[in-house]
């Protein structure tokens, strides 16, 4: 145990926020076992998390496969085109996770707004006007940057804006009741990050970018009144938002009998009932599913959690869903037992990031929320989203690694 | 610890726990909702799944082809193009009125009301060659769908034996009969179409590629079927006939060569498999193979044919001419009916229904084609005292050309029943054959002795008798010919005048059979008689066949068959029958040892310890079938002297030196050397 780190100061004291990492809050019980050292942090808490990822990731791989050899084989691909592609980004990612696991927390927070300002010039060059050769249009949006290997800035922007609204909230917690000085600074920063976004156009990130941010906020500590005052600003500008183009008519078509539209989000929330009904409670039988076969819309992305449904039933659909709250839960725990309130924030923030998208999606798939175009966390297609996932899984395992009665 | 401390993080932990408690809330809705998607609506779902997928449609496989023994098509299936336009898709509907004009040949009208409107699809009418539509590629709006189409390229040429395909099913001939081998497997592909039905471009997913049919290679020789085809149309026309059969076969194999028939002008239907005739004089051989082989008479025994009429069982049996003592070699080649018939009264009734059955008349032949009619061959129990005579000249029984084919290439092949082969080769459509064709024998018909007697009484036939009409001068024939009356619709005869059928079966060569004809011809005007009109037809098909450059034939051997010696003299009678017949009556005829007819049962002689020799002619005599089981003593029969027994029934004779033998119920094995 290394006293120097260890030494006591007060705990909010904001001189040493970010130059130092010798600070720690005890608010964690130690824990009554502990493992064996794995480099992953201490306790059962880890373990779990990396359990629970590897079995999504394998699970993941499976499911992939079985969605997207169609869609392989329709383009005379190979039919392990996609899962090959994807078990590197399980790599890379794997190897991102373990990098971040070891690097302390307090870098993290050192460098937030380096991160923020690098993930907001990526998204800058995806829109710029004349940058298409290296950001092409694909299906009426630039969301990727085509430098080699492909990349999508707003996955980056998601783990950037985590860990500047951690470092952010304690930097400004004892004026986060106000909201001139307080709140104005965190809105500020996203909307620097949020309109690039849109302007992509990309609202479903742009949604959980804020809804993750918002979180965090409320978590360390912000006035409920100013939520309700929100709330209310955004109401025009989501109403304006939401009933403009083909967005409104989403809503509209939504509120509207869904059987009587033919296509767009309404045909996709349809099809992808129909995939999770047709499942029933054990399914039609891995690789059975008939949906994949062009009915479905992006089987192996934007719904793979109804291709899940339909392949595995309900069984599959509760076991992915019980997975993800596992992972919210104890998250949650390392949260309780960090040792400061950057590394508690940092992890409730991850684990806001990792269980709003995957709840968005099945949201999605379950017709509970409008179609929009999120993937499942380490199951959907996606290299930038996976290594950006595993990452942050590193970090929540940092956290539980630094906590008191840890090893670092 | 600070003051500030305590209660600012017991507000922190709160909101955490708020959080968490939101979490928890959030999942157990998601749940919630998998389980009324997933429990409660399940039915459903499950039925919009179903109905959804069922908008997949098939893809119909390529048929395989249809080849004759040389390899050459005689159907082929190609693809050709339906045409679909959707109006609201067009962006050029000049050019595709035109497009559709030109390439297609499409009235302008039709052209302009396919293409306009608001319709969201309209088909055009017809199907066009790939060729045709190739122009329409790249339109948009203009859909292409293609669609196996079958081909026949020899245009006509065996109609009603390959049959037609309609609808992707075969109907009628090798079509019909081998479509699960022609017809592949369907493969699935799934459209997906919005909610007004169409379907989405490019969003074709096949699920399960076509499996391409097999390749059917037939034992037709399609230069053979197009000469028999040619020389019957000749035949028909010359005669005024109303239709004909043609059927050539391999006797050695029972392969069919050719086989065609023509009804009313038209070679679609398959008669010569599917409508039976009474056979009359072409039974002849038959019946004198069934006296041969019971050992009833020999060649030489000779009858009284008197004036050429004989009244029996209270009808008049009457020939063409002659009369007289003939022998029965001379019977034949005159084809007396009173000669036959008196000489069928020496065998008992199941003797006779046994030989004929034997040559596989009043069954099927297992022909592969569709509706093989097997004719009526009634059983000695239902027989009219007239019934002996009637068979003995081809009536009371109803045969097809096939049949009569394949009992004739018995004779040609040692006695030998071939089953008809039709079916050479089935190829995978990759080449590699999966199945072939092999010659099966159905059973030995009379012995070999029996066949080789018979031949010199054939060729006499052609030579000087009633079918000198085939006469060839390079290659001697045996042939019989047949003349029957006619029967209508409503299975009478007809009494018009011409209403005949003629036919005649020959044997080409007659030493080394390597060819086998059957030609039969439907009501032919002004001469009817099968030796006048259905025996030229052969001779002149086998005149085509030699001329052409490639027949089936084996020409070597052939050669060796042509006649460089001088056909022998018609055997003068040598042996008369043993007991003095000029004056005795013919009922006073010593009667055969068979039992009376049909009538009661019989039994199982004691033959113990009898020579086989005789021990099957009294067999034979009874009219049942033996299994023999080694030579020279006879040991015992299964079943045993004294058990009751039928006609027909099969009797197995074990003898001393049979070895393989062991009944179940034998004390032991007869053991060899240990």
């Amino acid at each position: 145990m290394n006293t120097r780190l260890r030494r006591q100061v007060a705990p909010w004291n904001l001189r040493n926020q970010g130059r130092s990492l010798a600070w720690t809050l005890d608010v964690a019980p130690k824990s009554r076992f502990s493992l064996p050292a794995t480099g992953l942090g201490h306790g059962w808490e880890p373990m779990i998390i990396v359990a629970l990822i590897g079995t999504l990731l394998l699970f993941g791989l499976l499911t992939l496969h079985s969605a997207s050899s169609v869609m392989a084989q329709r383009v005379e691909l190979p039919h392990y085109h996609y899962v090959g592609r994807q078990a590197t980004g399980v790599l890379i990612g794997l190897l991102a996770m373990f990098v971040c696991a070891r690097v302390p927390t307090g870098y993290w927070q050192r460098f937030a707004p380096h991160l923020m300002l690098g993930s907001l010039a990526l998204l800058i060059v995806v829109i710029l006007p004349f940058t298409h050769a290296i950001a092409p249009e694909v299906n009426g949006a630039r969301r990727w940057l085509r430098v080699g290997v492909t990349v999508q800035p707003s996955d980056l922007a998601k783990l950037a804006v985590v860990a500047w609204t951690a470092a952010m909230l304690v930097r400004k917690r004892e004026y986060l009741r106000s909201l001139r000085r307080g709140l104005a600074p965190f809105l500020v920063g996203w909307g620097l990050v949020l309109l690039p976004i849109l302007l992509e156009p990309d609202l479903s990130t742009a949604c959980l970018i804020t809804a993750t941010g918002m979180t965090m906020v409320f978590a360390g500590g912000a006035r409920i009144g100013h939520f309700v005052f929100l709330g209310l600003l955004l109401i025009p500008l989501a109403g304006s938002v939401l009933v403009s183009g083909y967005r409104g008519a989403r809503w509209k078509s939504l509120l509207l009998d869904p059987g009587t539209a033919s296509d767009g989000p309404v045909f996709q929330t349809y099809q992808s009932l129909v995939a999770l009904g047709s499942g029933g409670v054990t399914g039609v039988g891995f690789g059975e599913g008939r949906q994949k076969f062009g009915f479905l819309p992006e089987a192996h992305n934007d719904f793979i959690f109804a291709m899940i449904g339909e392949e595995w039933g309900f069984a599959g659909a509760v076991a992915v869903i019980l997975c993800f709250l596992a992972l919210i839960v104890v998250g949650f725990r390392i949260a309780r037992q960090a040792r400061n309130l950057f590394s508690q924030l940092l992890a409730v923030g991850i684990v806001s990031l990792i269980g709003l998208q995957a709840f968005l999606h099945i949201g999605v798939g379950l017709g509970v929320f409008p179609a929009t175009g999120l993937s499942l966390p380490f199951i959907s297609f996606g290299r930038t989203n996976l290594v950006v996932m595993l990452a942050a899984v590193g970090m929540l395992l940092a956290v539980a690694r630094e906590a008191p009665g840890g090893e670092a | 610890m600070t003051g500030l401390r305590e209660p600012r993080e017991r507000a922190l932990r709160l909101r955490r726990r708020l959080l968490l408690v939101s979490w928890l809330l959030v999942a157990a809705v998601l749940i919630a909702r998998a389980a009324e998607v997933q429990l409660v609506e399940r039915a459903a779902w499950a039925a919009e799944a179903l109905a959804q997928h069922e908008k997949s449609r098939v893809v119909p496989p390529a048929r395989g082809r249809i080849l004759d023994r040389n390899g050459g098509e005689l159907a082929v299936s190609h693809m050709r193009a339906a045409v679909g336009i959707a109006p609201r898709e067009i962006v050029d509907r000049e050019a595709v009125v035109s497009g559709l004009v030109e390439h297609l040949g499409v009235r302008p009208a039709t052209a302009r009301r396919v293409s306009a409107g608001t319709d969201s699809w309209n088909v055009v009418p017809g199907r066009y060659s790939m060729t045709q539509v190739e122009g329409l590629r790249g339109l948009k709006g203009v859909y292409l769908e293609d669609e196996p189409s079958r081909l026949y390229p020899r245009d006509g040429l065996a109609r009603g034996l390959l049959g037609v395909v309609r609808d992707g099913v075969g109907r009628g001939g090798i079509e019909q009969s081998m479509d699960s081998v022609l017809a592949g497997r369907n493969g699935r592909e799934i459209v997906v179409r919005d909610s007004r039905g169409r379907v989405v471009p490019g969003q074709v997913v096949v699920v399960q590629p076509p499996v391409a049919g097999r390749d059917v290679v037939l034992t037709i020789d399609q230069d053979l079927q197009a000469i028999a085809e040619e020389m019957l149309v000749a035949a028909i026309d010359s005669t005024g006939a109303r239709g004909g059969d043609m059927v050539i076969t391999d006797p050695g194999t029972g392969e069919i060569l050719a086989l065609t028939s023509v009804v009313d002008g038209s070679n679609a239907a398959l008669s010569a498999v599917n409508t039976t005739y009474e056979p009359g004089s072409t039974i002849k051989p038959f019946t004198t193979a069934a006296l041969l082989r019971y050992g009833v008479a020999l060649l030489s025994d000779s009858v009284d044919t008197g004036d050429g009429s004989w009244r029996t069982e209270g009808r008049l049996i009457s020939d063409i001419g002659g009369g007289g003592w003939l022998t029965l070699h001379e019977v034949i080649r005159e084809s007396s009916n009173v000669g036959i018939a008196k000489f069928a009264s020496l065998m008992s009734s199941g003797q006779q229904y046994t030989s004929l059955r034997d040559f596989g008349f009043g069954t099927p032949t297992g022909i592969p084609l569709p509706g093989e009619a097997s004719g009526v061959l009634r059983r000695p129990e239902h027989w009219t005292p007239m019934s002996s005579h009637s068979l003995s000249f081809g009536y009371e029984l109803s045969v097809t050309p096939v049949q009569m084919a394949m009992a004739f290439g018995a004779l040609a092949n040692d006695g030998l029943l071939m089953e008809p082969t039709l079916i050479r080769e089935v190829r995978d459509h990759d080449g590699t054959p999966v199945r072939l064709g092999r010659p099966r024998p159905v059973r030995r018909a009379v012995p070999p002795s029996v066949a080789e007697a018979l031949t010199p009484v054939l060729v006499d036939v052609v030579e000087e008798g009633t079918g000198t009409r085939a006469r060839m001068s390079t290659f001697r024939l045996a042939g019989k010919s047949g003349t029957t009356r006619a029967t209508g619709a409503d299975g009478r005869y007809e009494h018009a005048k011409g209403a005949y059928f003629a036919s005649f079966g020959a044997i080409f060569p007659a030493d080394d059979p390597q060819l086998l004809f059957f030609v039969r011809l439907d009501r032919p005007q002004a001469v009817y008689y099968g030796g006048e009109t259905a025996a030229p037809v052969t001779r002149a098909t086998l005149e085509t066949l030699l001329s052409a450059r490639q027949a089936p034939i084996d020409r070597k051997a052939l050669a060796l068959a042509a006649r460089h010696v001088p056909p022998p003299a018609s055997p003068a009678p040598l042996v008369r029958f043993a007991a003095a017949i000029d004056d005795a009556p013919l009922d006073a005829w010593p009667a055969s040892p068979a039992p009376e007819g049909y009538a009661g049962a019989m039994t199982v002689p004691v033959l113990e310890g009898a020579s086989v020799r005789v021990a099957l002619r009294r067999l034979h005599k009874l009219g049942l079938r033996v299994r023999l089981e080694g030579g020279g003593m006879v040991r015992a029969t299964l079943p045993g002297a004294g058990v009751a027994i039928a006609v027909g029934d099969t009797i197995r004779v074990l003898t001393r030196e049979a070895t393989l033998v062991v009944p179940a119920d034998a004390p032991e094995a007869p053991g060899r050397g240990g």
